[in-house]
């Protein structure tokens, strides 16, 4: 996208040098018409003002070497320049005066009035004017008029395209200057980091930004206010389910102290049930917080051998009840640094899938690389997810075996991922699901 | 042990107390900043269970007033805010030990032993002094080594005494860990039980200071 400095800079440009384009020939047609007008006018008042000056003679009787004498001498004195030439002749051709060397020939067939005439060595614009005895023919070079007219229009152009230069010149500092506070808008805009909300320093704003800017301002407060509220309301409804929870849990437990053994057996299903929920509530916590960015990560120095026994030591008693062994296979041993707690979380919740819908006496594959990225590889026998429901299973409450599961799991992973910048894939093998999971360190 | 607990929701304080209660412990509930406060200043608590919501004020900043009084009896917070910066903070502020709501009733009761163990410099939870040993968290009593049978205000009685040896415990605070802190009792009830642990346990293992109270005498 080009940028308004450069779109303006672009039209002020082209427009100057389109109306340079336009207005160049029509100054030069319109000032060639009257130029060549006012020295034919001039051409005309010489040949007539000859003429007066000859009528005051007699001419029949002027010899003609006289007359050229008479003529000559004048146009001496007058020292007229080659370019223009004047001629006095009989109507019957016989010359009477003239100003030139007489070998311009051309200039004696030249007709009434104004017209152009060419002989060996230039073409003339020549007036020739009849009275009744006599003719007077006033000429002058074209060539020279062309030359006189050419330096007309370099005086006119010179300054007319030092103007259009220097209006190109200025343009460019004027819309650098105006544009000024805009760039260091944008650069403002380009230096934020996507999730800050701080607000845009309003001191360089120009007049005409000052209501997006300001408005862009509100909305970046709006959004932290909401996000402000959400963290407040994860914080609230933690405490606010969590108490009632825990006063449940608490009379439960203390009602299963004080009871017998066949209300005792009721208690404790109701119990687990409650843990259940416990367990959902906090997943649901989990995920607020991943969502609203609210997780400290604090990295600490581990390696991915380390990442997967503590991952798996909560899971060790559901694992024995099941007889399903754990084997890690760790091709690692670097040292990386991550937020351990979040990482083993993530891995634990695929783990726990695994255990909880592989059947009795099956096995958890577990495999640790790290060339690029840390990466777990977990693959069981339990059968796989359903081709239909694989492309959502990580979506919130999507889950394809049901029992004691609430379809949180591997949401959560995926939020860890994602918010660790690490990636998250499932496949179906031909026995199970295989899971790999990778994070950069 | 003797137990205070803070807390302002109803049925969260009831359980705590009554669980405690059914696990041979005394424990006084209290549902606000102000009635804490002035219980600790009266009554020589073994570990203080704290909600940090409470009405009248926040538990973090109970706890900095209490430690800044100097009152240094160990506080076990429990809350619903289970964010790691809340744990810090309420850790720093002098908190011995953190539990999130909603928690396991014998975690509570063995994270409290943990701490009051801590405090005493107690390795185990068995308390040893002469032919006697008392474990608070089988509230299992030896005489030369051979269980015998106590009744469960022997017990508190025995584990006060034992708690601080060479050191006068007065009526007042047996009967304090007897029955509670506001709970009426009958005067010559602490009497009564201090015969029958004579009985049990031999007549020179606890010695009466008169007009003062009662002790063990510090050689274990």
């Amino acid at each position: 996208m080009k940028s308004l400095r450069s779109k303006l800079l672009l039209s002020i440009l082209l427009i100057t040098a389109l109306l340079s384009v336009v207005i160049a020939p029509w100054l030069y047609f319109t000032i060639k018409a009257n130029f060549n007008q006012v020295l034919d006018d001039r051409l005309a008042a010489s040949a007539n003002m000859l003429a007066t000056v000859m009528q005051d003679y007699d001419l029949s009787n002027l010899e003609h070497s006289l007359a050229s004498e008479l003529v000559g001498k004048h146009t001496q004195n007058l020292q007229i320049p080659e370019t223009i030439a004047c001629r006095v002749t009989r109507l019957d051709g016989s010359l009477i005066a003239r100003s030139d060397n007489g070998e311009n020939e051309a200039l004696i067939s030249a007709g009434e009035g104004y017209s152009y005439v060419e002989d060996d060595e230039a073409e003339w614009r020549v007036y020739k004017l009849t009275l009744n005895d006599f003719m007077v023919t006033a000429a002058e070079k074209i060539d020279k008029r062309d030359e006189l007219l050419s330096l007309i229009m370099v005086g006119l152009a010179v300054p007319l395209v030092f103007a259009v230069v220097m209006l190109w010149v200025t343009s460019f500092f004027i819309i650098n200057k105006v544009f000024k506070p805009l760039v260091s808008l944008q650069r403002q805009f380009s230096e934020r980091s996507g999730s800050s909300l701080s607000p845009i320093e309003m001191r360089q704003v120009p007049a005409e930004m000052s209501d997006v800017v300001s408005e862009f301002n509100a909305l970046l407060e709006r959004v932290q206010r909401v996000l402000d509220n959400e963290r407040r309301f994860t914080a609230d409804a933690a405490h606010e389910l969590r108490t009632p929870l825990a006063g449940i849990s608490t009379q439960l437990q203390v009602a299963i102290l004080k009871s017998d053994k066949a209300d005792n057996e009721s208690l404790k299903k109701a119990e687990t049930a409650l843990k259940q929920l416990s367990s959902m509530l906090d997943q649901l916590l989990m995920l607020a917080r991943l969502d609203a960015k609210q997780i400290a990560t604090v990295s600490t120095t581990t390696d991915g051998l380390k990442i997967t026994e503590k991952a798996i030591a909560p899971l060790k008693a559901l694992a024995d009840q099941k007889k399903i062994s754990i084997k890690t296979e760790a091709k690692a041993g670097k040292t990386v640094n991550l937020p351990e707690e979040l990482v083993i979380l993530a891995l634990r919740n695929v783990i726990k899938n695994s255990i909880q819908f592989s059947s009795v006496g099956q096995e958890v594959i577990i495999t640790i690389t790290d060339d690029e990225k840390l990466t777990f590889q977990i693959e069981d026998s339990a059968g796989g997810v359903r081709p239909t429901t694989l492309p959502y299973i990580t979506a919130r409450f999507v889950h394809d075996k049901g029992k004691g599961n609430f379809g949180l799991g591997l949401s959560i992973t995926s939020s860890i991922v994602d918010f660790l910048n690490g990636e998250l894939f499932l496949e179906n093998t031909s026995q199970g699901l295989r899971v790999n999971l990778s994070f950069p360190f | 042990m003797y137990v205070l607990v803070v807390e302002d929701n109803e049925i969260v304080g009831d359980g705590i107390k009554q669980g405690l209660e059914a696990l041979n412990h005394t424990a006084d509930w209290v549902v606000n900043a102000a009635t804490a406060s002035h219980a600790l200043m009266q009554v020589e608590y073994d570990v203080v269970v704290l909600d940090l919501t409470l009405p009248d004020d926040d538990g973090l900043n109970l706890l900095t007033k209490w430690r800044r009084k100097n009152i240094v009896t160990p506080v076990l917070i429990l809350t619903a805010r289970d964010a790691v910066p809340d744990r810090i903070s309420g850790l720093s502020l002098g908190a011995d030990d953190y539990l999130t709501k909603p928690f396991d009733f014998d975690e509570l009761t063995a994270r409290l032993q943990s701490i009051i163990r801590r405090s005493g410099g107690w390795a185990d939870n068995e308390i040893r002094h002469e032919h006697i040993s008392y474990n608070s968290a089988k509230a299992e009593v030896k005489v030369n080594g051979l269980p015998i049978k106590l009744s469960k205000s022997e017990m508190i009685v025995l584990e006060a005494l034992l708690r601080h040896p060479g050191k006068v415990v007065n009526t007042e605070q047996l009967q304090d860990r007897l029955y509670g802190w506001s709970d009426g009792v009958a005067s010559n009830a602490v009497a009564v039980h201090i015969h029958n642990l004579r009985k049990k346990l031999g007549n020179s293992f606890i010695r009466t200071e008169r007009g003062l109270g009662y002790m063990i005498s510090d050689q274990s």
